[in-house]
């Protein structure tokens, strides 16, 4: 299996190389038979190193401790269900599964490019290629997964027991695709810009690349969060990590950009604008990766052993020099003959709501950095921690609602006080409602009255305009209600689908009040038979029963739950040590419901049965996992196609520009 | 086994990338096979539907009044110009079908406006 995979790895290598140089030759030549070629060689790559991962699954199947990263990474004990976790647990093998990823979509990419980036469709395959040559070539010189050992151990160091969760099948591929994903869209823009398309060539296809990263990395951070919250034992879902802000970074330079590509589309501006943001995005996406493998800072989200740091850092330099350069070479045709008519509009709006983003985006980076610019000119480290966060990212997040809530309502270019009146009116007496409501049932906090006034205004607004416009359809053409939906949701699809995500984060945001402002917790220290107590709930500790498995011992509790003397609920919390790898971890057992969740995670089990719990009741955090369903469904409502016409664009002082694009928004 | 299976995946590599040239050399002529003419039908109906939401939108007042009546202008023009086409096709079709059908009864083609027979 390890000689296979080797083959297909360097094979993989080799097409690659020929694939970027034949790109190159075939656009710079004008050489069409050289271009296709390329192009086929970027089409196989996915089988070639879907044979290499086989190889590589292969091995961790048949338990071959020869391969190095098998025995390091898997144990005979390890449950056979987390050989794919297994897989790329490790450096090298979540570098391979990069590489695929990488592959598969660029494959998709280049075949479904639009007719309009044709001309230039060989730098874009060339840049693309150089990018997976990169991570082909890492993987194959400084992260081989199928090194060998002289002789094979016989048994593996087993899988980190962290890992071991549901949450592992689709967290790490998720954002590992959504970080790499984000070279796709870059690869149009330069490769548009570099062939001398200054106008919207690249567009369309940057819009629906961009929008795919953005939604891989919303799940991935989403599914993170969710692991995070069942495992790690402490209560929370996010913690401001490095590591978790290296990969928030690049999704909130994403969304400032599928947003502000809108007004391009639309109005044809801010042409410049997006160009700058992908290229943040993308570099974003390499500081993720840089922080992720063997970056400065350890994280229990890295891989901390790597030596891999340099050659990510050099790679994220050359990754983000390279497309400013073609930027500022390309700067005088880029520049756009509109402006903005007036801050009452909905691209005002959408600026505004790019600048929060980017804005979130500087501090979380600035938090990231502080720690190793501290220790780098200080000489000693300060670290930036949660409360800084909240300070300065909380007052940025509720005006990214307020944004998020009025921008749609807006009109396109100026606003009459009529056009506002009947766009505002109901959101804002819905969100001043509800701030009045919750005042009279005893909320104070400034904080949370904002934030759930804001949701009700977004969560209004959609509502809105949805019902007038299924409406007006049904009114005339005496459609059924469920049919104009349908048809009207059909004829605007980035439009309906945009609204879907923002009831998504309206839900996320639900979750992230509740959670972090009226959230209680307690740790107590329960022999059996014992109660403790939380808001309402009753906690009654039974007793705690040892398990012991070939990797692990585990330490199950029962505990009765009851509210008021009547029981809830049995829940079984458990603790488990895994001796090989000196480590424990546990698992909370949680009660979720819309309203709150009861979170009750052992922390330490005495060798008297007792045992200290960590109990935590959180308001609303299950909306905030039932928003990733919700998510995906307006990300695939947005991606899904459309026909396409030639748009035709407001009228401009100067010029009126047409492209090939359709006329949503 | 593993380096036979190996060499048979770059030798399928290979031949799939190399493919455009030794086509190149031995069909010539695949490539010059001409693409059937689209009939434009399914960007009329975006046009429609791009009509339909721009009237949406400016009864929703999203739009300006001076916005709506240009941009609708311009996918009237759109649409008006593909209508054009494909009636255009469609007589050339007609007159096609017309003389396949005069050859088939053997009726000599009617003189043009310079006397000549086509």
């Amino acid at each position: 299996m390890a000689e296979l995979g080797t083959i297909a790895l360097w094979l993989a290598v080799g097409l690659g190389v020929y694939g970027a140089i034949g790109a190159l030759g075939g656009q710079v030549r004008g050489s069409p038979l050289l271009s296709e070629s390329a192009r086929r060689a970027a089409y196989v790559l996915p089988l070639v190193l879907t044979v290499a991962i086989l190889s590589l699954v292969g091995a961790f199947v048949g338990r071959d401790f020869q391969v190095a990263y098998v025995a390091r990474h898997s144990s005979l004990d390890m449950p056979r269900i987390y050989t794919w976790v297994a897989f790329y647990a490790g450096n090298e093998g979540s570098l391979l599964f990069i590489c695929l990823v990488l592959s598969a979509l660029a494959a998709l990419a280049l075949a479904l490019a639009p007719g309009e980036t044709r001309r230039t469709l060989g730098w874009t395959a060339a840049i693309l290629l150089t990018v997976q040559t990169f991570f082909l070539a890492v993987t194959a010189v400084m992260a081989n997964p199928f090194e060998t050992l002289p002789l094979a151990p016989p048994d593996g160091e087993g899988i980190n027991p962290l890992l071991t969760h549901v949450g592992m099948f689709f967290h790490p591929p998720a954002l590992m695709s959504g970080l790499v994903a984000a070279a796709i869209p870059l690869a149009f823009v330069m490769g548009s810009l570099i062939g001398g398309k200054t106008k919207d060539e690249w567009l369309d296809a940057a819009r629906q690349w961009g929008l795919v990263s953005w939604a891989l990395l919303a799940v991935g951070l989403l599914l993170g969060s969710w692991w995070a919250y069942t495992i790690l034992g402490w209560g929370g879902f996010w913690f401001w990590d490095p590591v978790e802000n290296a990969a928030l970074m690049p999704w909130l330079a994403l969304t400032a950009f599928i947003h502000s590509v809108m007004v391009q589309k639309r109005r044809g501006m801010f042409r410049m604008w997006n160009i700058v943001l992908i290229n943040v995005a993308f570099g974003l996406a390499l500081y993720g990766m840089f922080m992720n493998r063997g970056g400065p800072v350890p994280s229990v989200h890295s891989f901390g052993a790597s030596t891999l740091g340099w050659v990510f850092l050099v790679f994220l330099v050359v990754g983000v020099a390279v497309p400013f350069a073609v930027f500022f070479c390309r700067f005088p045709a880029l520049t756009s003959s509109r402006s903005l008519d007036s801050m009452l509009s909905r691209e005002a709006a959408f600026l505004v709501n790019n600048l929060m983003l980017l804005g979130i985006a500087f501090v979380t980076l600035w938090g990231t950095l502080y720690p190793l610019l501290s220790r780098l000119f200080g000489g000693q480290e300060i670290t930036v921690a949660r409360p800084f966060y909240d300070q300065v990212n909380g007052p940025l997040l509720l005006g990214l609602l307020f944004v998020m809530g009025v921008g749609p309502l807006l009109p396109w270019r100026k606003a009459t006080p009529q056009a506002l009146r009947r766009a505002l009116l109901l959101p804002g007496l819905a969100a001043l409602g509800t701030v009045a409501l919750l005042a009279g049932l005893g909320m104070h906090q400034g904080y949370a009255l904002a934030g759930f006034g804001l949701c009700a205004l977004v969560s209004a607004g959609i509502a809105q305009e949805w019902w007038r416009d299924v409406a007006e359809r049904q009114r005339a053409l005496g459609e059924g209600y469920l049919r104009a939906f349908w048809r009207r949701t059909r004829s605007n699809r980035p439009r309906y689908g945009g609204y879907v995500v923002h009831l998504a984060v309206v839900m996320v945001a639900l979750g992230v009040l509740g959670g972090s402002l009226f959230d209680r917790q307690r740790d107590v220290l329960l022999v059996p038979g014992q109660t403790a107590e939380i808001g309402e709930y009753q906690i009654r500790y039974l007793g705690t029963v040892e398990q012991p498995f070939g990797d692990r011992t585990e330490y199950v509790s029962t505990v009765v739950v009851q509210r008021d003397g009547q029981p809830l609920t049995t829940l079984y919390p458990w603790r488990a040590f895994y001796p090989s790898q000196s480590m424990a971890a546990t698992r909370a057992a949680i009660r979720s419901t819309p309203v709150e969740d009861l979170y009750v995670v052992p922390s330490e089990n005495r060798a008297d049965g007792a045992v200290v719990f960590r109990l935590v009741v959180n308001p609303m955090v299950w909306w905030m996992w039932t928003a990733g369903p919700v998510l995906v469904l307006g990300t695939l409502v947005c991606l899904w196609p459309q026909r396409r016409v030639v748009a035709v664009r407001a009228a401009s002082p100067l010029t009126a520009q047409t492209g090939r694009q359709s006329t949503s928004g | 086994m593993a380096g036979l299976v190996g060499a048979a995946l770059a030798l399928f590599v290979a031949l799939v990338v190399l493919y455009p040239f030794v086509r190149s050399r031995f069909w010539r002529e695949e490539s010059a096979t001409p693409k059937p003419p689209q009939d434009g039908q399914l960007e009329l109906d975006g046009i429609f539907s791009a009509i339909e939401e721009l009237e949406r939108q400016h009864r929703s007042g999203e739009l300006l009044e001076a916005d709506f009546q240009e941009q609708r202008s311009g996918y009237r023009q759109q649409a008006a110009l593909l209508l054009r086409e494909q009636e255009e096709r469609q007589q050339k079709a007609d007159q096609a079908l017309e003389q396949e059908v005069r050859r088939a009864r053997g009726v000599a083609e009617p003189p043009s406006a310079d006397g000549a027979v086509s």
